[in-house]
């Protein structure tokens, strides 16, 4: 219960926080507004694609990525002349690798074995360009137009605006310094894309060129040259800088590498990896930052190792575990912070890249700390997987404030745990369904943040409340129930029974949790699922669409 | 009734774009800033906002109070901002995530409490919504209504229940400050 004196003590609190909301946020002076970045000029050219979008940060124009890795999965059997020659592994022959120590306050994150599933899209793979395929030199791309309303993503809603249309500049080169290079416009993105890279407009289409040639203005001419295609982009040969040559094709993300994290939460995900494990140090209430550690394999040869060097701001090669490897660094733009992210590959075995990759802010991560971690790194046996997962699946329970629901295993063998947060618990507040994977989607009806669900909106038996979280490839359901709940039936549209979720409880808390049929959000299919509430009787009293 | 319902015809003196912009700067990129927990978001979306109000000016301008028009596209720009960061909980992902966040929240200055914000953006948004308005700009529920789009009732029983849950949350901070 809370009397009047707490809600009283919350307001005084309130009303000094928000003061000095107010007091920090006028220490600034308001920026100029500059009609220049709001051309009027859009009714003059009406054929134009709604292409261009209000600033509002690359971070947070999340929603394009959907698109960007949705497409590059598409395009995940496509090969490029890294390819895989008899003499190497197939990709059902890759290993996995884990840390073989793992380093304090880090713990499993996820776990992904398996190529990443993804919904299909409308990217085109990056060209790369090179004398030969340990030395990619230039990268030409399409790229994928920008959504920052989000309206790709499976929860947009109904109404999302997906074609306002505020200025001439497109939204990824809005912050970036405009360049000539005769003819077409371009925009230098250093910046933004990593190493060297130009942003030139082709018609209606924006293409994407970086790389590293030995001729600074090198990229600029092919800028001016490049053509592009419904969804690839491709330098003419005699635009190509002397003694390079195609070097064939490649999914744009692992070509951006962690830059493509600036385009979205899932833009780091490369779809050719077979097997990635994250292992993650939290970041702390108080703004401690925190850090990230990941052990990746993908299939590919001397192109695959060496493809990070095309966004790097600083590229060695040194020796790791007795092979020839590709240290690399990026940094991500100032909007997400200082992180330098380290990347270090190399062939284990022929056809078999492995990469560790780190970026820690406190404490900081660098190179030798790579190469350490890299040299330590021991195979993961297919038997140890499942409880790599339940670890993932099991993160943070310990935690003051968490409360253990209960545990299962989906139908495709992803290890599940749920349970309930309080607000200073380090996992998100409220009911949580953990996986345990790495890619996971998660919506919800309204209410709720992050992935818990607090607070429920009414006392109803099911509270008006529900969520569904996704792994790969199966989808999962659940929600609060109040004490009269005494079985939970999900329906489809037409009524039929689809199957009983799992009543669970603990400390007074309780919870369902239901497989779904079918992966539901990003198919459009949670409409159709509908979740009935039973008491002991067996008479309905409660339901809710999902 | 929603916010374009309120657009008067025929106004006398109807604002300019510019008088919107510098007396509203300030109050949106707060209401963005405690809604996202990015001082640096907040701005991007005020910027949003007030380039689309621009743009549509001929209909925003006519309106009886533009900078509820704004509000409200900064709000609910900034539940789409927490939804797109929650789509993926995963790796690198996370990092670039946690790292602007503990950037915001170590640069912010304590004055502002950030750790009552944080307890306000982990509401349910409409809650978290209504409370950041009615604390940031001590808003009346019938504005807070008729911005949001809602019914007063329904911004009564947002605020009283994130209150409550505001109450709950943060009580042993609360209680720690009092002794």
């Amino acid at each position: 219960m809370t009397d009047d004196r707490t809600l009283a003590d919350l307001d005084t609190r309130a009303r000094a926080a928000a003061a000095g909301v107010r007091t920090a946020v006028a220490d600034r002076p308001i920026p100029a507004f500059d009609p220049d970045l709001v051309r009027i000029d859009v009714d003059a050219r009406p054929e134009r694609p709604s292409r261009t979008r209000p600033a509002i940060g690359l971070l947070a124009a999340a929603a394009a990525v959907l698109v960007v890795v949705a497409a590059v999965v598409a395009l995940a059997g496509q090969g490029d002349q890294d390819g895989a020659p008899a003499d190497r592994l197939g990709a059902d022959e890759l290993r996995r690798y884990a840390l073989g120590e793992v380093p304090e306050d880090y713990e499993v994150a996820g776990v992904q074995d398996g190529p990443v599933g993804l919904p299909d899209g409308e990217l085109g793979p990056a060209t790369v360009y090179g004398s030969d395929p340990s030395h990619p030199v230039l990268a030409v791309a399409v790229l994928p137009p920008s959504d920052p309303g989000g309206c790709a993503l499976p929860d947009a809603p109904d109404d999302c605006e997906t074609d306002v249309e505020s200025g001439d500049v497109p939204l990824i080169a809005q912050d970036l310094p405009s360049i000539d290079i005769g003819g077409r416009r371009a925009w230098d993105a250093a910046s933004t894309i990593g190493g060297e890279g130009v942003i030139v407009e082709v018609g209606d289409q924006l293409a994407l060129v970086l790389g590293t040639p030995a001729r600074a203005d090198a990229l600029q001419d092919v800028a001016a040259a490049v053509e592009v295609g419904a969804r690839r982009a491709s330098v003419p040969a005699a635009a190509l800088p002397e003694g390079l040559r195609s070097l064939g094709d490649v999914p744009l993300t692992t070509v951006l590498g962690q830059y493509a994290a600036s385009l979205g939460p899932l833009g780091t995900f490369d779809p050719i990896t077979t097997w990635s494990i994250w292992y993650s140090h939290p970041v702390s209430g108080e703004g401690v930052a925190g850090g990230t550690i990941a052990v990746t394999v993908r299939a590919g040869g001397p192109l695959q190792v060496a493809l990070p060097v095309l966004a790097a701001v600083e590229r060695e090669q040194v020796t790791v575990r007795g092979h020839p490897a590709i240290l690399t660094r990026v940094e991500l733009g100032a909007s997400a912070g200082p992180a330098s992210w380290w990347s270090l590959r190399w062939e284990e075995r022929p056809g078999e890249v492995v990469e560790v990759l780190t970026a820690a802010l406190e404490p900081t991560l660098d190179a030798e700390d790579v190469q350490g971690l890299a040299e330590d790194i021991v195979v993961v046996a297919a038997d140890e997987v499942p409880g790599l997962r339940q670890q993932v699946a099991d993160r943070d329970l310990n935690d003051p404030g968490v409360t253990l629901l209960g545990r299962g295993t989906g139908s495709d063998g992803t290890q599940w745990t749920f349970v309930h947060g309080t607000a200073d618990a380090n996992l998100a507040s409220g009911l949580v369904l953990r996986l345990g994977t790495t890619v996971t989607r998660w919506s919800a009806s309204a209410g709720g943040t992050g992935e818990g669900l607090e607070d429920p909106p009414s006392s109803a038996p099911l509270a008006e409340q529900w969520a569904i979280v996704e792994s790969d490839g199966q989808a999962w359901a659940y929600g609060p129930a109040t004490p009269e709940v005494a079985a939970v039936e999900i329906h489809d549209g037409a009524d039929g029974l689809l199957g009983e979720a799992r009543l669970l409880e603990a400390d007074g808390i309780r919870g369902w949790v239901a497989e779904l049929p079918t992966v539901s959000t990003s198919t459009g299919e949670a409409d159709e699922i509908v979740v009935v509430a039973l008491d002991a009787t067996g008479a309905e009293i409660d339901r809710g669409q999902m | 009734m929603t916010t374009d319902d309120v657009a008067t015809e025929g106004r006398d003196a109807r604002l300019g774009f510019d008088d919107v912009y510098r007396s509203d700067w300030h109050p949106v990129v707060a209401l963005g800033w405690t809604l996202t927990g990015s001082r640096a978001a907040g701005e991007e979306l005020a910027q949003d906002a007030f380039l689309d109000a621009y743009r549509r000016w001929d209909h925003v301008g006519t309106l009886d109070r533009p900078g509820a028009w704004v509000r409200r596209a900064v709000a609910n720009r900034a539940v789409s901002h927490r939804r797109h960061l929650r789509v993926v909980e995963a790796g690198s992902a996370r990092l670039a995530t946690a790292a602007r966040v503990a950037q915001d929240a170590a640069s912010s200055p304590p004055a502002t409490d950030p750790a009552f914000w944080a307890a306000v953006r982990a509401l349910p948004e409409r809650q978290a919504q209504c409370l950041a308005l009615h604390y940031l700009e001590d808003m009346a529920i019938d504005a807070i209504a008729a911005l949001l789009d809602c019914r007063a009732s329904t911004v009564r029983v947002h605020l009283s229940r994130g209150r409550r849950t505001l109450a709950r949350t943060l009580a042993p901070t609360t209680s720690e400050e009092d002794a």
